[in-house]
């Protein structure tokens, strides 16, 4: 139980440091004349900044409340399949630029005179890759969760 | 034990897969565009007034993974399609390859060039069409 309690701090502390820190730090860093050319292709840095910052924080609140609870807790289960449900939506939303609704597929437009550029990337593939292991993951929890139970000699 | 083991290696595995995919791809899209870029770009040209209109680039593959380069132009007179030509090309790691489009204009068919535009794509896709990467620009002939 200890150990978990350990883990768990340790996890959250790795989520605020990788998700809210090191993103603000390097934004900072980014000159204006970048972010402004970047959003007149129709990306909103700041919004993805803040929603990794926020993600950072929900996933360190998870990572906590899933290591307080013993595996056999449907607290414990809950915060380990939201923060992988959580995880899942950053990676689809950083893949798709900020837009989560394209699902990997962004058009960035630069309408210029007499010309119309505009740029596609497309990264279903990997949306699909890590759906699957989103798959794998919960399951994975759930596995646990019911082992836990059976050990412990309790109804899942 | 067993199944959940599979479940944690294969979620691991799954999302190493997923990162390094992603990673190579667009290492091999920068070099792709890139050499493009290096190679005098896309050219866009019409040897002689009756045409053919003639669109090509070079590509080469510096990326690690074998790339499909492809490109498609659509030449529009008056919304109405008149001329259209697509090429595709397979490039293994290092390899370098052209791909060239050519236009018909049809004989006797005389191009206002302010009611003209040209629609031309050209884009790499890897890992058997997971990941993506295309740029698409209309010409449009003549002023406002």
């Amino acid at each position: 139980m200890r150990k978990e309690l350990e883990a768990g701090i340790l996890r959250a502390a790795l989520y605020v440091l990788t998700l809210a820190v090191i993103p603000w730090a390097a934004m900072s860093r980014v000159s204006p004349e970048i972010l402004s050319y970047v959003a007149q292709v129709g990306v909103d840095v700041s919004g993805i900044l803040r929603t990794i910052v926020i993600s950072g924080v929900v996933l360190a609140i998870l990572a906590l409340i899933g290591s307080l609870d013993p595996n056999r807790s449907l607290t414990s289960l809950g915060a380990k399949l939201s923060s992988t449900i959580v995880t899942l939506y950053l990676g689809i939303y950083l893949l798709s630029l900020g837009k989560p609704s394209t699902l990997g597929r962004v058009i960035l437009t630069q309408p210029t005179e007499g010309t119309e550029m505009s740029l596609l990337l497309d990264f279903r593939g990997i949306i699909l890759l890590l759906v699957v292991g989103t798959i794998f993951s919960a399951s994975y929890h759930i596995a646990t969760f019911w082992s836990a139970c059976r050990e412990a000699g309790e109804p899942a | 034990m067993k199944l959940r083991t599979f479940l944690k290696v294969g979620s691991a595995l799954t999302v190493v897969l997923a990162g390094a995919l992603l990673l190579l791809s667009l290492h091999a899209y920068m070099t792709a565009m890139v050499s493009v870029a290096e190679g005098g770009g896309v050219e866009v040209d019409i040897p002689s007034e009756e045409g053919p209109l003639l669109v090509r680039f070079s590509v080469r593959n510096g990326g690690l993974i074998p790339i499909d380069a492809y490109s498609s132009a659509t030449l529009f007179s008056q919304e109405e399609v008149i001329s259209t030509d697509s090429d595709s090309l397979g490039l293994s790691p290092g390899e370098s390859g052209e791909v060239s489009l050519s236009l018909e204009i049809p004989a006797g068919s005389r191009l206002n060039l302010s009611d003209t535009r040209l629609e031309l794509e050209f884009g790499f896709r890897a890992v058997g069409g997971l990941t993506g990467f295309e740029v698409r620009a209309v010409i449009r002939g003549g002023g406002p």
